[in-house]
């Protein structure tokens, strides 16, 4: 992967990457600088993920990782400091969108990159198992999980009209 | 699979869609400080791991022999075929962080690391030396015996000095060292074997200061091909005089 292909590979797919991780970390601030630690990772490595021919799936994966690793950090200030809220530094989603950013928060960590890369991404559930490294029923079992407890989230929410209703099955 | 539910994470994600804060450019600097960084913290530790088991021999053993160059035995040990034994890396001394990475042009026909640029004879690039690619330093030979190889009806031998070992990934070899030889033992080489002939002096020079681990990269500026074919000297900081020519005399 020459500099130039570079270039175009990160121009092209960090706001696709951002969007995905502002889905998954519900922060738009955070979802750009796992993204870029992710792009800056991935430059040592480029011939290997050029040959590979999935860069994009390894930086998103580096870029998850980066956030749960950061999230884990963040909940261990939190407990020390525990008196004290965490200041909003980021403006959030509008008030149309709010309810699913809350409910996919609420969501364990797990649940919802499983929801994210299988809904989002359109992994198939065998490509979630191999990215998250956890075995293919257990994955079924935490999208199963994760869209009820999100449906109940958003059903209470937006008791007259929820986002989406409980209603597939993981095929 | 829900459709109603990809249908409003599609929409969430693509909602907040963010261009990137840095340029491209800014990310790939910032790769590479961090790796030049990561170097050179790996080579301090080594140093500081040599020197402390040095320090421990010293103070305990006190076997050595008042006089004898330890590296006597290691030199020797090197004169062979190309595997026959790489020399360790060095570790004693460090170069700043700030150093450039070394830096091939195709286009230019030059290798430049550390500031000074050498001339690179353009024959035997090899099959796939491509602009983007890294080499990695995997060993270095002070000398380096190139058999002839009866397949190929290539009855020369030659012994090459100074030999620094590049790779990229599980690629065949490239070889930088000093075009002091006859070329036509470059025939037994592999066909698929780089070759980057460097005059003796710029040879030595670059096998004294690259170090194991570091990397090449390959670029290749469009500018005309330099006129003279064979490589000459370059302005570089290493004052020791010529032990060797870059000629095709054979080497002895």
């Amino acid at each position: 992967m020459t500099e130039d292909e570079f270039d175009a590979f990160y121009a092209a797919a960090f706001p696709r990457l951002t969007g995905q991780l502002f889905a998954f970390t519900g922060d738009l601030g955070e979802a750009q600088d796992v993204v870029q630690e992710a792009f800056v990772r991935a430059w040592d490595r480029r011939h290997k993920l050029q040959a590979d021919g999935a860069p994009e799936a390894w930086v998103r994966t580096v870029a998850m990782r980066l956030a749960v690793s950061r999230w884990r950090r963040a909940r261990r200030w939190l407990e020390l400091v525990r008196h004290s809220a965490l200041p909003e530094t980021t403006p959030g989603p509008g008030p149309e969108r709010a309810a699913l950013v809350a409910a996919l928060r609420e969501l364990p960590e797990h649940q919802r990159m499983a929801v994210v890369l299988h809904h989002l991404c359109d992994l198939s559930v065998e490509q979630v198992a191999s990215e998250t490294g956890a075995p293919v029923g257990t994955v079924k079992v935490r999208l199963s999980r994760g869209r009820a407890a999100l449906a109940k989230q958003l059903a209470v929410d937006e008791a007259e009209e929820p986002a989406w209703r409980e209603g597939g099955r993981v095929g | 699979m829900s459709d109603e539910l990809a249908t409003a994470l599609r929409e969430l994600a693509e909602a907040n869609q963010a261009t990137p804060p840095l340029p491209a450019a800014e990310v790939r600097t910032r790769a590479r400080r961090r790796s030049r960084r990561r170097r050179t913290t790996v080579r301090l530790g080594l140093a500081t791991s040599a020197a402390g088991m040095l320090a421990t021999i010293g103070l305990t053993v006190h076997a050595e022999e008042p006089g004898q160059d330890p590296r006597a035995s290691a030199e020797s040990a090197t004169i062979g075929t190309p595997t026959s034994s790489p020399r360790a890396p060095e570790a004693v001394t460090a170069r700043p962080a700030d150093t450039e990475e070394a830096v091939l042009d195709l286009g230019r026909h030059t290798l430049t690391f550390d500031g000074r640029v050498m001339r690179v004879d353009s024959h035997f690039f090899g099959t796939f030396l491509s602009p983007g690619r890294e080499l990695t330093v995997r060993a270095k030979h002070e000398v380096m015996l190139l058999r002839g190889d009866k397949r190929t009806e290539n009855r020369y031998e030659a012994k090459v000095p100074y030999v620094v070992e590049l790779r990229t990934g599980d690629r065949p070899p490239v070889y930088a060292g000093a075009l002091a030889f006859d070329t036509r033992s470059l025939g037994a080489l592999d066909v698929r074997t780089g070759w980057l002939g460097l005059s003796v002096n710029d040879a030595r020079w670059f096998y004294t200061h690259v170090r194991r681990g570091e990397h090449v990269e390959i670029t290749a500026t469009a500018t005309p091909p330099p006129p003279a074919p064979t490589p000459a000297p370059s302005d570089g900081p290493d004052p020791a005089p010529e032990t060797g020519t870059a000629t095709s005399r054979p080497r002895t």
